[in-house]
């Protein structure tokens, strides 16, 4: 773990991206997320659901096999293209790494309802129904926050991370 | 007269100036010491909060990585200049990032956790620079830590304002406490100050008709009206003094006489009393010695008109005749010793008398001077019997007053007989001893008698003090025999005395008055 963060670290400081994997950083922004988000119920375990990227999914459960997921157990499920609602709102954490589903307004108001935190790896995704989605920006990956999305899902995040990320307004701007 | 060196006013303006400056400086240290350790806690919790503020910043960059995010969010600290140091490390204590503007080496992660001055003195001020260690946490999942140092000069540029603002109030204070002592110290002290110079006035011109005048109804007032009152009876009590004095003079120079009167009455009335004792005695001693010679006398003449009428009768026989001529001798002899004894006896009374009588010095020997005293108490004292020892040096010849040793010796012996001894006394004895010690005669009479209690030996030497006024005491023996002790013969006296174990005088007579050198014979 301490290597693992060190590692990171380096990255940060200018070292070459091949250092570090794109999916190591994800997962481990994954976990910091959580630390910042709170869900309305007490969460025993966690579960990811990672959307059309079986490899990442494995990636990420290998990565919590022998450890905590901020400090509980971590289920990785992986979702096929086409899984049908039912299947998501067992999930925590939606990642959509590649694909996504249409996101209609019965999908979106199913999951909100579910409390399911919505991550994509496309930051306009956030606009549309998603509350985290990254982008890269000067070589480090950056992401943006819609609290809206996120307070439509009863989720409450930390104004510690609300200060640190790009949020969209509920107008649609960033700040 | 005497000097005021120190004024009330004085004393009370010192008394207040003194207990406010304990008070100032007391209050001063406990106000001063409140407020820099308030001041302490201020600074602190003031950084505490501070470093909270940044620590909320630097989590969520911390939590991502994000080392520029970290430098950004440090920012607060930069606009502060007390800051020294500050540094974020990782969870394993490596430093990421700083804000170091006094380009301080980097220190190894300074725990434990918390805000503290360190180095501190003994004095509050007294400290080196303020360090804080916080952990960095998000979830309970630690992140890393943050390390500030602050400078203290916040606290010592408090303290030196602190100084000056309570030194400037507390000398703004000792004045105005002096003024205000000053002001009131005048108001109430100004009507005792008048009062005191009145009564200067009057200690020093004795001006009693002297009236002190106010406008006041308080203590003050009371304290005039008791001074013009105390003035008012002693003007009065003055002016009538003398005629009083002059008064009291009189009835006691009257009460003197009249006392005087009485007490030469009743040294007259002792000296007759003691004149009748010595006629009595010369009368009883006399008496003897002259019946022996009647009765020889009347021998003689039944012997000898024996003889006349046998011879007429031509009877008369040669051994008749040798015997009455035996006992007309033996009775003439009787008769002549009779009639010598009763005339040296007449001389020794005679001579005592006249010794009485007559004030001029004399020189005789003591020791034969002291048996004819005893001479006239014969009877008296060979009734109850006591025996009498006189001790010292039968040649000693002394010039002095024969009279005075005889009514010394006399008053000894009347309180021996009538106070010492009864006739149930067993062993009766008196001792009269003297000797020469240096210039002195040391002359001590004791009898083994009664003796005198506590009571009686401290009152021994006072006029009219008996114990048997009823059996003929004056209570003027001891008066007498001070008053010619000290008065007439210059000497002392000493009386020593337990009740059922005697009495003794020791009188201490100067040969110099008592005794001319020519005639001080060994």
């Amino acid at each position: 773990m301490k290597k693992f963060f060190v590692a990171l670290f380096c990255f940060f400081y200018g070292s070459s991206l091949l250092a570090v994997s794109e999916e190591s950083i994800k997962a481990a922004y994954l976990e910091r997320f959580t630390m910042f988000i709170q869900w309305p119920k007490p969460i025993e375990s966690y579960t990811i659901c990672v959307y059309d990227d079986d490899s990442f999914a494995q990636t990420l459960q290998k990565s919590y096999s022998s450890r905590l997921f901020n400090n509980h157990p971590l289920k990785v499920i992986p979702l096929k293209v086409g899984t049908p609602s039912e299947e998501m709102i067992k999930c925590h954490i939606l990642y959509f790494r590649g694909s996504k589903p249409h996101q209609n307004e019965a999908l979106l108001n199913t999951l909100r309802k579910n409390n399911v935190l919505m991550i994509s790896d496309d930051d306009d995704d956030v606009k549309r129904g998603a509350m985290i989605g990254f982008y890269l920006q000067n070589n480090s990956f950056r992401f943006l926050i819609n609290q809206r999305n996120l307070e439509n899902a009863d989720l409450s995040v930390s104004y510690k991370l609300l200060n640190f990320a790009t949020v969209i307004e509920p107008t649609g701007g960033s700040k | 007269m005497r000097v005021i060196c120190t004024s009330i006013a004085s004393q009370m303006t010192r008394s207040l100036v003194i207990t406010s400056l304990f008070i100032i400086v007391f209050g001063t240290i406990f106000l001063s010491w409140y407020n820099i350790n308030h001041e302490k806690e201020s600074y602190l919790h003031e950084s505490q909060l501070q470093a909270d503020l940044v620590v909320d910043l630097v989590t969520a960059p911390l939590a991502f990585f994000d080392v520029q995010g970290i430098s950004t969010n440090i920012n607060p600290l930069r606009k502060n200049s007390h800051v020294l140091l500050a540094v974020v490390y990782s969870a394993d204590q490596t430093p990421l990032t700083s804000f170091n503007p006094h380009h301080r080496p980097i220190p190894q992660l300074n725990l434990p956790l918390g805000t503290r001055y360190d180095n501190t003195g003994w004095f509050p001020w007294d400290v080196e620079k303020l360090s804080t260690t916080l952990e960095i946490k998000q979830n309970s999942q630690l992140l890393g830590y943050l390390y500030i140092e602050r400078k203290t000069d916040r606290i010592t540029s408090f303290v030196m304002d602190l100084v000056k603002s309570v030194t400037i109030f507390s000398f703004g204070l000792l004045l105005f406490v002096y003024m205000v002592s000053r002001m009131l110290s005048k108001k109430i002290l100004q009507p005792i100050l008048t009062l005191t110079e009145a009564a200067k006035e009057v200690a020093q011109n004795n001006n009693y008709s002297l009236r002190v005048t106010h406008d006041k109804d308080d203590e003050i007032a009371y304290l005039y009206d008791a001074f013009n009152h105390l003035l008012s009876d002693t003007e009065s009590l003055t002016t009538h003094l003398e005629s009083r004095v002059a008064s009291r003079t009189q009835e006691l120079q009257d009460s003197l006489e009249t006392l005087k009167k009485a007490q030469l009455q009743l040294v007259e009335s002792e000296k007759m009393a003691a004149l009748g004792n010595l006629v009595s005695g010369v009368a009883h001693e006399v008496n003897t010695p002259l019946g022996n010679a009647i009765t020889g006398g009347s021998i003689i003449v039944r012997e000898t008109q024996q003889l006349l009428r046998q011879i007429e009768e031509g009877t008369l026989k040669k051994s008749f005749m040798e015997q009455k001529l035996n006992i007309l001798n033996e009775t003439a002899d009787l008769l002549l010793k009779s009639v010598n004894q009763a005339a040296n006896l007449i001389r020794s009374f005679k001579r005592i008398s006249v010794d009485q009588s007559v004030e001029d010095k004399q020189t005789f020997n003591l020791y034969e001077y002291l048996e004819e005293i005893l001479l006239t108490f014969h009877n008296k004292l060979k009734k109850i019997p006591v025996t009498v020892h006189i001790e010292g040096d039968t040649k000693l010849v002394i010039k002095s007053y024969p009279g005075v040793y005889a009514q010394i010796i006399s008053n000894f012996i009347q309180n021996s007989l009538l106070h010492g001894f009864n006739e149930s006394t067993l062993d009766a004895t008196i001792t009269i001893r003297f000797q020469i010690d240096e210039n002195n005669l040391i002359l001590t009479y004791a009898d083994n008698g009664a003796g005198m209690d506590e009571k009686i030996k401290k009152t021994a030497f006072e006029p009219f003090t008996t114990t048997k006024r009823n059996a003929g005491g004056t209570g003027l023996g001891l008066n007498i025999v001070y008053n010619l002790i000290t008065q007439k013969l210059l000497g002392k006296i000493i009386l020593n005395s337990e009740t059922q174990k005697g009495a003794s005088f020791t009188l201490t007579l100067p040969l110099e008055q008592s005794v001319s050198g020519e005639h001080l014979q060994a």
